[in-house]
């Protein structure tokens, strides 16, 4: 082959592959197009449509006062058919557009009139029929949109679309924010709404729609296939009052004492209901948020509080009496010395020595006692239940770790006498005050519940019946040595100089645990947990009370630390309970209990009045402005919150607070009638108008 | 006396033309597929459309600024090209962004340069310069070795990246060599190869190796006498076998495993339309639900809806296959075709070895995308990540391959200057 036609084949070859190529790809797409075209084109229909599931409303959370303590609002998404019946001529959409953008532009302030007008127009000559206008609008809003120019057209003609998203509002905020609890996307579920979701979240319903350009599904009919079904509400036994109460007094003694953090909870003795619960953690220097519930998940020594537990075990085995005779100051068991950290009282009676608080006393009873036999004493804290989770319901609650003589950790010389002052187990402050509500319920030993009872539509669907897990955890006898024993701590013991109040008596026990630090142990830096257990009244107890506070600076022990938030709740709660006052028969009290009316104003004027008057009323609300209800516990209050663009509610305000708030808004007050205002003639929360007159009627 | 300076002296318009309307039919195509009805406008430079735009005034200011310069600079500078692209390969792997599990891209500013794409012109170049140097031979060894490693040495530090695709693309400019005096043979032994590659993976590696066999004796019998003959098909088996064996191994423990599965979907091996065959299969439902003439523009529903991914890109062929139909999609690779004709056209009517050389690697280069690209979108060879020319969205790409075409463009309009 000579050089000439070597390279003309080269170049034929060239052309040869580039045709060759080209046309197996054509002979390909040929296939696909045609031979293969109308099972793709199928395939492409059925995608882009798909059945969506439809949020149903989710049910609210309350408190056992009625209080609203979650609840869901919708928020609307509005959309706009441009090709919409009322505004298919080009004339009419021409005519109509900009006023329609102008109102958009003034109402929202998010665009201009300009960005609204060509928005608009350019959505129209794509043809777009499910064009985003606005997210997150309110109900409000919306009635006010639906009046816009093309829109009053009515639902058809006008092209808008409304799709309603539901928004979660906690009315009351942080108020037991942590076992209110919330429930997201992509979180882990916490407190009751994470609990009762399965019945607050309603069933979704079911519509088909089809996949538009940007990849948004539109909605294919204008209503549901399936229309989604409400969630229930759940009653919480929650009381708003005394949660409000039990919070403040809590973040107070945190503060003071800069602690890390803390937790309160109150519980109505006989019920197991728990009232209020309330966690702090510092998060930043005096501020405190709810953010862990130590309550149900915070595993720790008790350290003091425990040694009731021991002391019933010794009486309930006859081993001691309450006028038996113990050491007190230090007792030595081989490798440890166990101190009492005020130093020895000397030679007391077990009573003296559990209302001192004294370790050495308890270590050394329980070690003589059981000894020999130490299964005999751990027998008697499983009997208790002690070790069990108590089956709560909401989520979180951690395991209590009480040892006996099988496990492996169990040291026979060690173990057994630091049990006896509440170390070597790990117990959550709700276990803790559960036991205590159980000496308090004449033994009769009941799991806290939080939900009283969840109901659809106003008819109960569930109730939540108290539950026993123990009906008598001792005897008589040993209850009220206990009781006796507890109250003298109050009275005469570690409690004397925190909880005094001559209308009633209070049982409790003081505990200062020394805290480990994470895996650094006892050592590496003191950390001390203070808190108070006990319940309320004490000859006819009615609610049973925990206070820990941990690592508090400045003071540690149990009384000076925890029981002054004890002690606040404790008569704040007595003073509001009108059933709880014995030396005056209910039945008078009926028709009695109005409390004096008072004008809607300033907080600290109202508070002052009030205290001047020796009423007790609960200040909930922290907004400068409060209206005052007066509910059948008492005199409650409300917040009265404005801004300086919406109206606000004068309702219930003497002329003065009324006129000055209206006139600082701007507009002009015209009065009618003398008292409290009845009427306003603008509604509150709409838009002001500066210079406008608004007539307020008294009475 | 003609201005011989004049931008446009003797330039090829057929090429001109075909350019513009690649790049134009690339732009109203990316506006389609990533159609944002908030910002419909296809002007508008916050959207990808409007971005194309921009890059294809910039491509053509560029090409402009390459017709000015002298054509001599090429030559003489092609080994400092291919220097500079080899130091950017090597930065890349230290500096650069890594998209889409490639670290193929230097971030400069709110640009991003992508130096295996500028890879291409400059090794076309200092190929084409070596193989136009007098008195080579491409039998000789020492020839093939140096031709070897201007290939092998950007195509081993692309796939450090590791960007597949874009190293593939360098196996396409073999076909230069061919041109330029490599045996016929070897194309055919190429060829011989990627059919064993094929078989081994559809049948097992036994089977195949049975096959070679039997086939090899019965050529031996048919032909007893020849001794020779009898050598080489021995030698030829046993290196086939060695061969389906590396591809077995190969396969199983160098391909990645997205890699090894874009092979399976092709060869029908595994069928998962959700999984690794996701994107043929959306690819090929907005092609074949384009029919004859399409759906029309701006009318797509599978592209526009965002089932397709990497519709402006790689993918962006759907767009055209199910919004113009076959009649669409029929031009576009009549287009193709046509340049790469005219281009080879052109360059066997060079008087300089250099320009002629060049002009097989742009063919061959653009080729190779011209083929891989749509090819891979109907299912015809596995899902390869390379850009269809000047019609992919992408400022990188459609800038070095328009310096690649203009580069050429500039060569050829001086033909008549070399002796």
């Amino acid at each position: 082959m000579n050089i000439r036609t070597d390279i003309l084949l080269r170049v034929y070859v060239a052309f040869g592959l580039i045709v060759v190529f080209a046309f197996a790809v054509l002979f390909k797409l040929f296939h696909v197009q045609f031979a293969e075209g109308e099972r793709w084109s199928a395939m492409a229909d059925s995608l882009s449509t798909k059945y969506q599931d439809v949020e149903a409303v989710r049910g609210n959370i309350y408190s056992i006062d009625g209080s609203l303590l979650a609840t869901s609002v919708p928020e609307y998404e509005i959309r706009m058919d441009m090709l919409a019946a009322g505004i298919e001529d080009d004339e009419v959409f021409r005519e109509k557009v900009d006023s329609l953008a102008a109102k958009l532009s003034d109402y929202f302030g998010d665009k201009s009139h300009r960005e609204y007008s060509k928005m608009l127009r350019a959505a129209r000559r794509d043809k777009n029929k499910y064009f985003l206008i606005k997210r997150k609008v309110s109900h409000s809003q919306l009635v006010d949109v639906k009046k816009f120019p093309i829109f009053k057209l009515g639902k058809y003609k006008g092209g808008l679309i409304v799709e309603a998203k539901n928004k979660r509002i906690f009315p009351f905020k942080s108020l037991a924010a942590r076992t209110i609890g919330y429930k997201n996307e992509n979180v882990k579920p916490v407190g009751l709404e994470g609990a009762y979701s399965h019945y607050i979240d309603g069933e979704s319903g079911r519509r088909l729609v089809q996949r538009i350009a940007g990849g948004v599904w539109k909605p294919m009919n204008k209503d549901n296939e399936i229309a989604p079904k409400e969630g229930a509400d759940i009653i919480s036994t929650i009381d708003i009052n005394m949660q409000d109460v039990a919070q403040n007094a809590l973040r107070k003694q945190l503060i003071k004492s800069d602690a890390d953090h803390g937790c309160v909870i109150l519980m109505e003795v006989a019920t197991g209901e728990v009232r209020a619960i309330a966690n702090f953690s510092k998060v930043a220097p005096s501020v405190y948020k709810e953010t862990f519930n130590y309550a149900i998940a915070g595993n720790q020594d008790p350290g003091s509080t425990f040694k009731v537990a021991s002391y019933m075990a010794l009486l309930e085995d006859k081993k001691i009496d309450t006028n038996t005779l113990v050491a007190t100051g230090n007792y030595k068991i081989p490798g440890h010395m166990i101190r009492d950290s005020h130093g020895s009282i000397g030679v007391v009676t077990v009573k003296k020595a559990f209302e001192e608080s004294s370790n050495a006393a308890i270590a050394q009873l329980v070690n003589t006692a059981y000894r020999e036999n130490q299964s005999k004493f751990t027998d008697h804290l499983y009997d208790w239940h002690l070790h069990e989770k108590m089956d709560l319901q909401i989520p979180g609650e951690a395991t209590p770790v009480v040892k006996n003589p099988n496990n492996r950790s169990w040291n026979k010389n060690m173990t057994l006498p630091q049990m006896a002052y509440g170390y070597e187990m790990q117990l959550t402050p709700l276990k803790m005050l559960s036991f205590y509500n159980a000496i308090a319920n004449n033994g009769k030993y009941v799991t806290p519940i939080f939900v009283n009872e969840i109901r659809r539509l106003g008819n109960t669907i569930e109730q939540f019946k108290t539950r026993v897990i123990n009906d008598k955890i001792c005897s008589d006898e040993t209850l009220s040595k206990i009781k006796a024993m507890l109250e003298g701590v109050i009275t005469e013991g570690t409690g004397r100089n925190v909880i005094h109040n001559p209308f009633y008596r209070v049982a409790g026990k003081t505990g200062t645990a020394q805290v480990a630090d994470g895996n650094k142990g006892y050592r590496a830096k003191k950390q001390y947990q203070a808190s108070f257990c006990g319940y309320f009244p004490a000859d006819n107890p009615k609610y049973s009370l925990i206070v820990v506070i941990n690592d508090p600076k400045n003071g540690y022990y149990g009384a000076e630390v925890a029981g002054p938030p004890f002690r606040e709740i404790a008569d704040k709660v007595f003073a509001n309970d009108v059933q709880m006052y014995n030396q005056v028969e209910t039945s008078k009290m009926v028709g009695n209990t109005k409390m004096p009316p008072s004008k809607a104003g300033y907080r600290s004027a109202t508070q002052k009045v009030y205290k001047a008057l020796g009423v007790k009323a609960l200040f909930a609300a922290n907004s400068e402005l409060v209206n005052v209800v007066d509910t059948n516990n008492g005199v409650a209050v409300k917040e009265v919150r404005f801004n300086s663009k919406q109206v606000p509610d004068v309702s219930g305000m003497g002329l003065k607070d009324a006129v000055y708030l209206l006139s600082s808004t701007g507009l002009k007050p015209v009065v009618r009638g003398s008292g409290r205002v009845k009427n306003q003639s603008l509604l509150p929360g709409s838009r002001i108008v500066r210079g406008y007159p608004i007539t307020i009627e008294l009475e | 006396m003609i201005n011989q300076r004049s931008l446009f002296f003797n330039i090829d318009w057929i090429i001109i033309f075909i350019y513009v309307a690649l790049c134009v039919i690339g732009w109203f195509n990316i506006h389609a597929a990533v159609y944002d009805p908030q910002n419909p406008s296809i002007v508008d430079l916050d959207t990808n459309y409007g971005k194309q735009l921009l890059f294809i005034v910039t491509a053509l200011i560029l090409g402009a600024v390459i017709l000015l310069l002298d054509n001599k600079f090429f030559n003489a500078f092609s080994p400092i090209f291919y220097g500079v692209t080899l130091i950017l390969l090597v930065v890349v792997l230290f500096v650069g962004r890594n998209v889409g599990g490639n670290q193929a891209w230097i971030p400069i500013g709110s640009f991003r340069l992508q130096p295996s794409e500028f890879a291409k012109f400059s090794t076309c170049l200092l190929l084409a310069k070596y193989l136009s140097s007098t008195n080579l031979k491409l039998q000789d060894f020492q020839t093939l070795l140096i031709c070897g490693l201007i290939l092998v040495i950007p195509t081993a530090l692309i796939m450090l990246q590791p960007d597949t695709g874009s190293a593939l693309t360098f196996t396409s400019l073999i076909f230069v060599l061919y041109r330029e005096g490599l045996s016929g043979y070897t194309l055919v032994i190429g060829a011989l190869f990627i059919a064993l590659f094929v078989l081994t993976l559809l049948y097992s590696t036994w089977i195949v190796a049975g096959l070679l066999i039997a086939v090899a004796a019965v050529l031996i019998a048919s032909n007893k006498k020849n001794r020779s003959f009898i050598t080489t098909i021995a030698i030829g088996t046993v290196i086939s076998i060695i061969f389906i064996f590396c591809v077995d191994f190969a396969y199983n423990s160098i391909l990645q495993s997205h890699q090894r599965n874009r092979i399976d979907v092709i060869l029908g091996k595994i069928h998962d339309p959700r999984g690794e065959g996701y994107n043929l299969n959306q690819s090929k439902i907005a092609i074949g639900s384009g029919g004859l003439w399409g759906k029309g523009y701006l009318q797509g529903t599978q592209t526009k809806y965002d089932f397709v991914p990497e519709q402006s890109t790689d993918f962006i062929f759907c767009t055209v296959g199910e919004e113009w139909g076959f009649a669409g999609s029929f031009v576009v690779i009549a287009l193709y075709v046509t340049l790469l004709i005219r281009i080879i056209n052109l360059a066997e009517r060079q008087r300089s070895a250099f320009t002629r050389v060049y002009g097989y690697g742009v063919a061959s280069i653009l080729f190779f995308h011209f083929f891989i690209n749509i090819g891979m979108t109907i299912g015809l060879v596995p899902v390869i990540g390379i850009p269809l020319p000047f019609i992919s969205y992408g400022g990188s790409s459609l800038i070095s391959f328009t310096i690649l075409l203009f580069i050429f463009l500039k060569l050829d309009s001086n033909r008549m200057g070399v002796i």
